[in-house]
């Protein structure tokens, strides 16, 4: 299955960077769409099929927990895999995410190795033919 | 300063560099500098409020900063814009504080960040109103292989 990928965070920078990942991480992309803060995700979430979110926490506007808790507000999207990127990561905040619905949380600096971690119990790691998930390509030195 | 807040400042940074795989950074020991830093171009401050509170700051010149972007990309970035050389320093000093906050901190949020700020000047230094004379104070030399250097300054008191 080819991901419709959102990915939300107010620098330009890490979206570039996660979107690197993303794809290191082996899975099979469709597109990419990117919003700077919470409100601006759920406005492409209103009008567009996404199949992964992944969200930085803190953000100017609509933070990434207020986000959440407004997305699975909306019945249509209370099953859509959502992971926190972020910096945040004490317990307290993680748990907050997670009592919100959030699908993982991979805590920023990361490796390709920590996304492969949150997204493989979700199935989104695209397949070969046999049903064996291919090895992600983690050669690049430059991986973050 | 407690030499631990010091380690942990220094871990972070190295945590942030090494993880993105795209610099090994040597530090040197803390410095005391009263006038302004050379070679300075850019720097980014995070605000820490809580049962902690201060200043992180991330110092370098614009040639470190677009070290770290074309590093960052992967080189898929092109040439950095002036914003986007603004928004690497940020975020190195946004994920340097997140580092450094989990290692402090890793059960209760003794403190909490601010979104990164970043100032465009040269040789700048941190000042922190909430401080006392004695407050603990860290200038932290960090060099590259290339024998750039940059700078992380932490100013902090605890409640």
């Amino acid at each position: 299955m080819s991901l419709h990928i959102l990915i939300v965070d107010d620098s330009m920078l890490i979206r570039q960077v996660v979107k690197k990942v993303v794809r290191q991480a082996g899975l099979d992309v469709a597109g990419f769409l990117e919003a700077a803060n919470g409100q601006e995700a759920l406005d492409i979430l209103m009008k567009t099929p996404v199949d992964l979110v992944l969200s930085d926490i803190n953000m100017p506007g609509m933070d990434g927990i207020e986000m959440l808790m407004r997305l699975r507000q909306i019945e249509r999207l209370q099953e859509l895999p959502v992971i926190m990127v972020t910096t945040e990561g004490s317990e307290e905040r993680i748990n907050e995410a997670m009592d919100l619905g959030a699908s993982g949380y991979v805590l920023k600096p990361f490796t390709p190795e920590r996304l492969v971690e949150q997204l493989g119990p979700l199935g989104l790691l695209c397949k070969r033919e046999d049903g064996v998930e291919p090895p992600p390509d983690f050669s690049d030195p430059t991986a973050f | 300063m407690k030499k631990r807040n010091y380690e942990l400042l220094v871990e972070s940074t190295r945590d942030v560099f090494e993880t993105m795989s795209f610099m090994e950074v040597i530090q040197n020991d803390p410095i005391t500098v009263s006038a302004e830093i050379p070679g300075i171009d850019i720097t980014a401050v995070i605000c820490i409020a809580g049962e902690i509170s201060g200043m992180l700051g991330v110092h370098c010149s614009k040639q470190f900063a677009a070290e770290c972007f074309d590093m960052m990309t992967g080189g898929e970035g092109g040439a950095p814009s002036y914003q986007q050389l603004c928004d690497t320093v940020g975020e190195l000093a946004n994920m340097i504080a997140g580092t450094l906050k989990r290692r402090m901190s890793s059960k209760l949020d003794l403190f909490d960040l601010s979104l990164p700020s970043i100032s465009v000047s040269s040789g700048q230094r941190l000042f922190y109103t909430g401080a006392k004379d004695d407050f603990p104070r860290l200038l932290v030399p960090f060099v590259l292989a290339n024998g750039e250097k940059f700078y992380v300054e932490l100013l902090y008191h605890r409640r």
